[in-house]
């Protein structure tokens, strides 16, 4: 029973890190219809930078850097999406050229961290690292615990955004009807730009705490990719809170299978479940026939 | 001084400063050509780490022999690396060798670290009759009948072999009694074969594996689950082969978070990589295998020169792990080949290093049993076969075994 209890704990823990960088994900692509295959690849340069060369530096707390990697990525996303992406969104193969284009991302981001930081592996060594809280025989993580609240914080800030502002509005509403806000006088390349902005901002500050409490290096973003498109999809493609609860879906069940099957058939056992989801419902968990966000 | 006395002096010293530039010169045009050496490693992708690590181990051994007054045999000829970058793949591996070695100065060749990399590199210089040199350990790789591969490295059954008792030897010296253990790692080719010998070698003497979990390399995205069974399971030792540093670092932060005392017993020297400096405290009491790894003997200046090399070129290496003095087990000992053989000719080179018997001399200091021959199938002489044992004491590795080798003494599971 405390073995359950511990992995349904540890499940909730590492989903939660899932929702955030799947959140990001999820606006992105609900907006502008872009598979960002970058995606992950954006986080692991967090963890990078500032996150490690900060704390090596300045010793500055990886929960500060994350909120520095905030307004840095911001910046970086905006640039990206109106210096690269936008050229190729509006033209007739624009979902295929954006998906390579983000591949060649994937591959560029990878490759600089490989060559101005190696490829060895680095660690967060902070006070919480590895520390535990004990209620009866389950243990809490620190820097899980401190990661779960920071990440509920950005995915409720970024709710809030997209909800009570008038940019957050105008981002909906592009995802919602683009030709519509066209037609409203919304200007769509300021608007996407905003929402790729987001999307990376918050997926690097995902990836600065989630590097508190895993070791990673320039390939750590390929091994989670098809995790956090698998939680997008489970949450209904579109839905910032279908991601975080696709997300929660996925480490739960990447956590509890190993009371069934080894540890290397852990992902199949999660694309078992997500498969038999999609199955019974193929919009995903929070989708809808139309757009949400 | 006169006049004719100044005039004297200085047509003197014009004369004897032309005849001193035109030997060196003469020197420098009849210097013997470089010997080149077809060296492939995977420099980029998921192994650039371990391949970038092993060529500038390579790099500074070249530059030991070279600065050493080359090979003498061949007029002080200098040793010079013609590398090429595998990719982490194995058909990369086998195109890149491919590549390189079209150029027919190459007259040896050197790498590819993973067995599975060498395995498709020595294709092709087979094919091509040139002798090439491997740290490699599979036993897979001797067993295809090849002439013109050879291997400074133990097989993995003789390495395990005597990796094992000694392990338990440690334990019963610790008043401890081993009876149940379990596996958790990787499921590689190299491990699965580990895996197999611990498996066999337990069941002779009565361990009993009481669980297994292994996972596809580079799939591990969290350890909770399997340090949990660890947990519950409480085996007495297990046994553990990772090869991606972060899923190791991974099993060893979990080890520490969920307070598991167990020894773990490692089947690669990997584990003394100073990558893992960043939490190397979590690692202490862990115990690794390894064929290569700075010891009592091996030389100062063969350490200070891996790392002022892997400094320059690559990373600011904490001390010397296994991948970075891997090659200090080969290049001294291609170097003796060469100088023996006085020859660039590829056959003769075969035949020299085939007859090879090399024991406590300078090129042998790094290799364990302090000795190099080769048997029929091109690896390292029975004779000669030894490994090391490395063990994580307050935060760094040292090596514990063989006793004349060892430079700390032996603990048994965590404090």
């Amino acid at each position: 029973m405390e073995n359950a209890l511990q992995l349904i704990v540890s499940g909730i823990l590492v989903g939660v890190s899932y929702g955030v960088l799947a959140s990001g994900l999820a606006l992105i692509f609900g907006v502008m219809k872009i598979i960002n295959f970058a995606h992950a690849d954006f986080a692991v340069l967090a963890m990078y930078f500032p996150t490690f060369w900060f704390l090596q530096w300045w010793n500055i707390d990886p929960f500060i850097s994350a909120a520095i990697a905030l307004p840095l990525f911001f910046v970086v996303g905006y640039v990206t999406q109106r210096l690269l992406l936008e050229r190729v969104i509006g033209s007739s193969e624009s979902e295929t050229s954006t998906l390579i284009m983000t591949m060649g991302f994937s591959l560029l981001i990878c490759n600089l961290i490989l060559i101005e930081w190696s490829g060895a592996p680095r660690i967060i060594n902070r006070p919480y690292t590895l520390e535990t809280w004990r209620l009866g025989k389950v243990l809490f993580n620190h820097a899980q615990v401190y990661s779960l609240f920071i990440s509920l914080v950005l995915i409720g800030g970024l709710f809030l955004f997209l909800n009570k502002t008038m940019i957050g509005k105008a981002i909906k509403a592009a995802g919602d009807d683009p030709e519509g806000c066209a037609y409203m006088g919304i200007n769509l390349h300021f608007i996407y730009g905003v929402a790729f902005a987001l999307g990376i901002a918050i997926t690097a500050a995902g990836g600065c705490i989630m590097a508190t409490y895993r070791p990673f290096n320039p390939f750590f973003g390929e091994s989670i990719v098809v995790i956090l498109f698998a939680s997008v999809v489970l949450g209904g493609m579109t839905s910032i809170t279908g991601a975080l609860v696709g997300g929660l879906i996925i480490g739960i069940i990447q956590q509890l299978s190993s009371f069934f099957v080894t540890v290397s058939l852990q992902n199949v056992a999660v694309f078992l479940v997500f498969v038999l989801f999609l199955y019974l419902r193929p919009q995903g968990l929070l989708g809808k026939k139309e757009r949400v966000i | 001084m006169t006049k004719r006395f100044v005039i004297i002096l200085a047509v003197s010293g014009i004369v004897l400063g032309g005849f001193i530039f035109g030997y060196k010169n003469k020197l420098a045009l009849t210097a013997a050509p470089d010997i080149k050496i077809a060296t492939v490693f995977p420099l980029s992708g998921a192994f650039s780490r371990n391949g970038n690590l092993s060529l500038q181990g390579a790099k500074a051994a070249m530059r030991w022999v070279n600065d050493n007054g080359g090979i003498k045999s061949l007029g002080g000829a200098k040793l010079v690396p013609v590398v090429a970058d595998c990719g982490s793949s194995v058909e990369g591996t086998a195109s890149a060798m491919e590549r390189i070695c079209r150029d027919p100065s190459i007259v040896m060749a050197l790498g590819a670290w993973a067995s599975s990399f060498t395995m498709s590199s020595t294709e092709v210089t087979e094919r091509l009759g040139i002798p090439q040199f491997s740290i490699s350990f599979a036993d897979a790789l001797t067993a295809r009948g090849f002439k013109w591969g050879y291997y400074t490295c133990p097989p993995y059954t003789t390495l395990s072999g005597i990796f094992l008792p000694k392990v338990l030897e440690l334990a019963k010296n610790a008043g401890k009694e081993v009876k149940t253990a379990m596996i958790v790692g990787n499921n590689q080719a190299a491990s699965v074969s580990f895996y197999k010998t611990c498996k066999d070698y337990f069941a002779k003497v009565g361990i009993k594996f009481i669980g297994e979990e292994t996972w596809a390399i580079g799939t591990l995205t969290d350890a909770t689950p399997i340090m949990q069974k660890v947990k519950t399971l409480n085996p007495d030792l297990v046994i553990y082969m990772g090869d991606a540093l972060t899923e190791i670092q991974m099993v060893m932060m979990k080890k520490k978070e969920l307070d598991i005392k167990i020894p773990f017993v490692c089947g690669g020297g990997w584990l003394g990589d100073p990558s893992l400096k960043f939490g190397g405290e979590y690692l202490d009491s862990w115990i690794a295998l390894s064929p290569s790894f700075p010891h009592k003997l091996t030389p100062q200046d063969w350490i200070k020169r891996s790392l002022d090399q892997c400094r320059k070129e690559y990373s600011d290496e904490a001390w010397v792990g296994q991948e970075l003095s891997f090659e200090w087990s080969t290049v001294p000992i291609m170097a003796e080949i060469l100088e023996r053989a006085g020859s660039r000719d590829r056959k003769v080179l075969r035949e020299t290093a085939s007859k090879l018997e090399l024991h406590n001399v300078m090129a042998t200091r790094h290799i364990p049993g302090q000795g190099m021959a080769f048997d029929e199938t091109g690896r390292i002489a029975m004779k000669y076969r030894d490994c090391l044992i490395v063990q994580w004491q307050k935060g760094r590795p040292y090596p514990v075994y063989p006793p004349n080798l060892a430079l700390a003494k032996p603990i048994w599971g965590a404090k």
